[in-house]
């Protein structure tokens, strides 16, 4: 153990109460306090960036019962504050930033508002059924603003961060991205998204297997930023970048449900150590998650059968994380309290 | 739908180095990790090229410059915030090819401005106080000045925001509604 993290346990250890009896909190509070090297730890300006982007396959009606309209009129509802990441973002003081990672459409009459973030790589991915749903290059300049977006913030003052996601079609990406990484059979990593039925559920696997064994020879090479290059979507990718650069800056990542996570592995798998900085928010109700955490070997935080994304989970979370600095910086310990141990 | 008026403008004018063009750049990097850079200068001489060069280095590479000496109006990227820096260079031009006819010049600078407000976008504007420095020396240098003034009114009437820098610090002039740096 390094040093403050010795430091730090003592501290809790002298907490006024039964040793280890604050569970999980006290595990959250350490973390906290290694990630920021510091047995004071802080949360300063917790913020949720949503990413939001298009996907070529969800034009084909394959996998996903919902138009791909959905997707811009959803980034509207979020800048508007009607989305279920508002309510929970404004109830717990979460900052939030709606991102334009590939959405299919023009944003002109929203880009001068504060929580918006232009940065779009392109109208949505193509479809990966006949093609990789990226360029190389756009996938790098995915990276690349995902990246330059955490790293504005931080300079903003920001040291804990969750990133969600929203995009028609974006858990059949997160599931074939999971399948490459984790060498799961892709039908574990198949679950029912937005909502499809079980009739619904069974073109997306057979559509998902034909994707899977048409880009094999890419996957098999087993290159994170490839996979991530024919499987994955601009907000995929911009969580990607999001990861590595909030691991970089000493950032409190609360990591939210399947995709935020599928985002995760390929972040992991380019770089393990952004783990050290991912506190895991909930166990997702979307199958294939509870692998992807087994996977990380990640403890979630709540079980409430969300499956929603826009990083819900990580808001719903956040307090959790208060709580752990707050019970660190705030109850006095057995000597301030003149309280006697055992 | 609108949440907002389709055409955002912000207005940032102050003495030479007060820090505009940083401010600018960072209003416009806290919207987008990709803003657009319009050039408005000629590359005069050597000197001026050294001096865009700088410019250049200062800005990270997610920016995308472009150079645009009059039509301000013709700038395509409007999925971007964009910078214009800055109304005194490109006043510079149409004041030259004007033959340094001030009513001339002042009429067509307006109509662009016009034709600009009607363009949808989120613009930062860097202008210059001219008439807060050094009386100019000479007729035409005067009457620049007067220019440079006319215009800065005709800006600032119809942007959102004007912040005016005093030594690298921002004053908020007018406001409808302006993101902290």
């Amino acid at each position: 153990m390094s040093t403050v993290a010795t430091l730090l346990q003592e501290k809790i250890n002298n907490k006024t109460k039964p040793l280890g009896s604050l569970g999980e909190l006290e595990r959250i509070a350490l973390q906290a306090g290694i990630i920021q090297d510091s047995i004071h730890p802080v949360i300063n300006r917790p913020t949720i960036v949503v990413f939001a982007g298009d996907h070529g396959i969800s034009e084909t009606g394959l996998v996903n019962p919902f138009p791909q309209s959905i997707t811009g009129q959803m980034v509207y509802n979020f800048i508007r504050g009607g989305a279920a990441i508002n309510v929970f973002c404004r109830q717990n003081g979460i900052d939030l930033k709606v991102v334009d990672a590939g959405v299919k459409g023009d944003f002109s009459d929203i880009i001068s508002h504060p929580q918006f973030i232009s940065a779009k790589i392109n109208h949505g991915t193509r479809n990966y059924l006949e093609e990789a749903a990226m360029t190389f290059e756009e996938t790098e300049r995915a990276i690349g603003y995902g990246r330059s977006i955490v790293e504005h913030l931080v300079a903003e003052g920001s040291n804990c961060m969750g990133f969600g996601e929203m995009g028609i079609g974006n858990t059949s990406s997160a599931s074939l991205l999971m399948a490459a990484i984790t060498h799961t059979p892709l039908e574990k990593c198949v679950g029912k998204g937005t909502g499809a039925d079980e009739k619904q559920l069974a073109t997306k696997k057979a559509t998902l297997e034909a994707v899977f064994e048409k880009h094999r020879n890419v996957i098999s090479l087993q290159s994170p930023i490839k996979t991530l290059q024919y499987l994955g979507g601009y907000e995929i990718a911009m969580m990607v970048g999001a990861y590595l650069a909030a691991a970089e800056h000493k950032v409190i990542i609360v990591v939210d449900g399947f995709i935020s996570t599928a985002a995760l592995l390929v972040a992991h798998a380019m770089q393990p150590s952004v783990l050290n900085n991912c506190l895991f928010a909930h166990a997702s109700g979307e199958q294939g998650h509870q692998r992807m955490l087994h996977y990380l070997n990640a403890k979630p935080l709540l079980n409430l059968g969300l499956r929603l994304g826009e990083g819900t989970g990580a808001a719903l979370a956040m307090p959790l994380l208060y709580a752990a600095v707050n019970f660190v910086n705030e109850m006095a310990s057995f000597e301030d309290a003149g309280v006697s141990r055992q | 739908m609108n949440t907002h008026s389709s055409s955002n403008w912000t207005f940032i004018t102050g003495g030479a180095r007060s820090g505009k063009s940083r401010y600018a750049q960072e209003l416009a990097e806290a919207l987008s990790p990709n803003p657009v850079y319009v050039a408005t200068a000629r590359r005069w001489d050597e000197d001026f090229e050294q001096r865009i060069r700088r410019h250049q280095a200062d800005r990270h590479n997610g920016w995308q410059t472009i150079e645009i000496d009059k039509n301000l109006a013709s700038i395509e990227q409007k999925n971007q915030p964009i910078i214009i820096d800055c109304i005194t260079l490109w006043l510079t031009n149409l004041f030259v090819d004007n033959g340094y006819d001030l009513e001339l010049c002042l009429a067509e600078a307006k109509r662009e401005i016009d034709q600009l407000k009607v363009t949808p976008g989120c613009y930062f504007i860097v202008s210059n106080e001219l008439g807060m420095g050094l009386h100019a020396e000479t007729e035409t240098g005067r009457k620049f000045t007067d220019l440079q003034g006319w215009v800065n009114q005709y800006i600032a009437a119809r942007s959102e925001n004007v912040v005016l820098m005093v030594s690298g610090i921002p004053l908020v002039v007018k406001s409808t509604k302006l993101r902290k740096a």
